[in-house]
């Protein structure tokens, strides 16, 4: 809650101290072309100022697991999982793609994830809609 | 008695090429074996007991890690454990090599051989026997599995820092065995010690050949180390001498520079000693994968 107020208050400061001008084909071109900032899936500091925002981290993916009913599956970028992002699948989404099999293809490799940063009980997450977030890297 | 403390402290069950090495030698072999070979493979290993697979079936690629799979069985019935390795004290140019008398894994390979030519063993044993045999060809090509410097079982003695690992409990110390196992996969990236990539957990082993980051590792490792380029195949396939080759590497290269370790130290390891095992290790990997290949051609291939 607290961070949602910081962010409007935020927006709303820069909404009131720029004058909208329209975007010339000039000017669009290296927005559009501006490098994306990557952020570590363990950098957990400089994640939570981004709550809400559509980001994307990079990380070694440890291991995939579950929960005991298999409704909810995850990836793992550290042993504890408090200590990295969360990455979440429920299985009822992602068009039957979120399996065991097709999450540990992902196991073991170096991915870059896009998606919107959420908060569950203090952790932070992402709660995924379909396997093209996912990039891995070379 | 300091040692002994310091015993404590490594992990008990330090094994060959850990689970991913295994896979690698496995994918490398799937590779090279023919669909009659890889079929026949395939078949036997699926019969193996899986409680400790995630009660998946194993499959040609998986088969080589059910022999430490089973460890996790009470250890007063694993009885295997002498069948991995072979002790022979290092030398400056290891002309001390002598086999000496079994269980050891020399022996093992030349036991499983002996089932799998007899056409009237039992299909439980001969399933048995691949996928020991897929182990141990894995095992007798880790330098550290036929080389050991006072009493210190394979460098299990020998504890280091200066590497983090993602798979050992909290407070555990590694060694220089534990460092070998996964050798393949540390390498040196802008001065710095780094793990290229994570071993899957069991869980998350491929479901099949070709799948998941062991596909992907094994064809870099095969692209790195082209077939015609690894003089070692041109020798003919003998364990004795596959012992012989690893202890050279562990006498000549897979200690760090210096004196053994004392009782109480724990040894930095540099990144020059990593960046020269990363590419013998990744080496050794691809031999052990031909060399498993050619042997399971000729013994369900029909060659």
């Amino acid at each position: 809650m607290k961070y949602t107020l910081i962010l409007i208050a935020a927006l709303a400061s820069a909404l009131a101290a720029e004058e909208p001008k329209p975007a010339t084909p000039a000017e669009a071109k290296p927005a559009a072309a501006a490098e994306e900032k990557i952020y570590s899936a363990t950098d957990l500091v400089a994640l939570r100022p981004l709550l809400g925002k559509k980001i994307t981290v990079e990380g070694m993916v440890l291991s995939t697991s579950a929960n005991k009913t298999e409704t909810m599956r995850f990836l793992n970028f550290t042993k504890n999982y408090k200590e990295a992002l969360s990455v979440v699948f429920f299985s009822n989404m992602g068009g039957g793609t979120f399996t065991k099999e097709k999450l540990s293809e992902f196991a073991g490799r170096k991915v870059r994830i896009t998606g919107t940063l959420a908060e569950f009980n203090g952790s932070l997450q992402f709660k995924m809609e379909s396997l093209d977030q996912i990039k891995i890297q070379p | 008695m300091k040692r002994a403390l310091l015993f404590l402290l490594a992990p008990a069950l330090a094994q060959a090429w850990d689970s991913a090495g295994h896979m690698l030698v496995d994918q490398i072999a799937w590779e090279a074996c023919s669909p009659k070979t890889r079929d026949a493979v395939t078949a036997l290993v699926a019969t193996l007991d899986n409680r400790y697979n995630d009660k998946q079936p194993y499959h040609f690629v998986t088969a080589g890690c059910w022999m430490d799979d089973l460890r996790s069985m009470p250890k007063k019935d694993y009885e295997w454990s002498k069948w991995h390795y072979v002790d022979i004290a290092k030398s400056d140019d290891g002309s001390l090599f002598k086999l000496p008398e079994p269980p050891h894994i020399v022996w093992a390979i030349g036991e499983n051989l002996k089932t799998l030519r007899d056409a009237s063993a039992p299909l439980e044993d001969r399933a048995k026997a691949v996928a020991q045999l897929m182990h141990w060809v894995g095992d007798i090509h880790q330098p550290m599995h036929t080389t050991t410097w006072q009493d210190d079982r394979g460098g299990n003695g020998y504890l280091i820092t200066g590497i983090t690992f993602t798979d050992l409990m909290p407070g555990m110390v590694g060694n220089l065995h534990t460092y070998w196992d996964k050798a393949f996969r540390f390498a040196v990236v802008d001065d710095k010690i780094a793990e290229q990539w994570y071993g899957p957990l069991t869980r998350d082993r491929p479901a099949k050949p070709g799948g998941g980051v062991i596909g992907v590792e094994a064809a870099r490792l095969l692209a790195r180390f082209p077939k015609d380029t690894l003089d070692e195949l041109k020798k003919p396939a003998d364990a004795e001498a596959w012992a012989r080759e690893s202890h050279l590497l562990g006498c000549t290269k897979a200690y760090p520079p210096g004196e053994h370790t004392t009782d109480a130290e724990v040894r930095k390891l540099e990144p020059d000693f990593i960046a020269a095992n990363y590419e013998i290790a990744g080496r050794r990997v691809v031999v052990a994968g031909y060399r498993l290949a050619a042997l399971l051609e000729e013994l369900l291939g029909g060659k």
